[in-house]
């Protein structure tokens, strides 16, 4: 299998695109224009697409690959589907500020919301692909949507969790610090030694139990402390 | 309820401020009113009003007074 990543350089959030034999799954299409790009250069066939969460810069390009391969398999958690056809859920409404605030300023974005998607999961889920089992957990906080992708239990995709340098961003709308410190951290925490994080943005990384988990275990025990407090 | 008493209640509800700390209440004058909290405080005005702030009228809603003056605009008289 090889592994391609394309990043959005506005949102810089990362498209993974996963392929064998001439298949692929597409995980967090971010872009209406690059993954189709890759994927079609490469003459490759999408066959299961995948969301971490609701958030625009994962799935803006979730209907043009559906319009281009319609036969593809789409399979996202039942809070994301409807995330997805929200533009305040989905953050597009007001991803123009997020941009200005983000250094980004004069950037048009335009608001917008995703067709539903028909097969929908609740709580842990697992499906195969060419012999791949993908595995998905719910990890509310960022957004109630938001979920893990394991593949094979080596490999995560850890959405907007984990991501290098970067604090974890609960205060968006549908985000919760309460339900990642009760849900969310507890399980990232307990993620295996060794385990191959790829990360909604930022480079992948291996994790291991001492430097990587900086900045999840700090933003928790300060959410813990408030709530103690 | 009153259009002043939505408003009001979004800035309490979003920011834990009490009533009389609003007149004075600006962007990063406290520490919930920062970008994410902006940007959270015009996603819920939106809703409870059912308007869309343009991202110009977002950048210059610099405080609670001039919020008002904002809202008027998109006919929300406060």
């Amino acid at each position: 299998m090889q592994m391609r990543i394309s990043t959005d350089p506005l949102t810089e959030s990362n498209c993974y695109i996963l392929e064998e034999s001439g298949g692929c799954v597409v995980i967090d299409p971010n872009d209406s224009q690059a993954p189709l790009r890759i994927i079609t250069e490469n003459g490759w066939t999408p066959e299961l697409i995948l969301l971490t969460h609701e958030h625009c810069d994962h799935m803006a390009g979730l209907d043009t690959l559906r319009d281009r391969w319609p036969e593809a398999r789409v399979v996202v958690s039942r809070v994301c589907n409807e995330g997805i056809q929200n533009k305040r859920l989905n953050m597009s409404m007001i991803m123009e500020v997020y941009l200005y605030f983000s250094g980004h300023p004069g950037c048009h974005y335009d608001p917008f919301v995703c067709r539903p998607v028909e097969e929908c999961y609740d709580g842990d889920f697992s499906i195969t692909w060419r012999g791949h089992r993908f595995r998905f957990v719910p990890l509310p906080g960022h957004t109630p949507g938001s979920v893990g992708i394991f593949m094979d239990d080596n490999v995560f995709f850890s959405g907007d969790y984990l991501l290098p340098d970067r604090e974890v961003v609960l205060r968006l709308p549908g985000g919760s610090e309460e339900d990642y410190a009760r849900v969310t951290v507890p399980f990232l925490q307990r993620l295996p030694d060794g385990i191959q994080v790829r990360p909604g943005h930022g480079a992948p990384f291996t994790l291991h139990n001492t430097e990587e988990y900086r900045w999840e275990l700090e933003h928790f025990e300060r959410v813990d402390s408030r709530q103690k407090n | 309820m009153t259009n002043l008493e939505k408003y009001d209640r979004e800035f309490i509800k979003m920011f834990g401020v009490k009533k009389e700390e609003l007149p004075t209440l600006k962007y990063r004058g406290i520490k919930k009113w920062d970008s994410m909290g902006h940007m959270d405080l015009m996603s819920a005005l939106e809703e409870r009003f059912d308007i869309s702030i343009s991202t110009l009228d977002v950048l210059d809603f610099t405080d609670y007074e001039k919020g008002k003056t904002i809202l008027a605009k998109y006919g929300v008289e406060i």
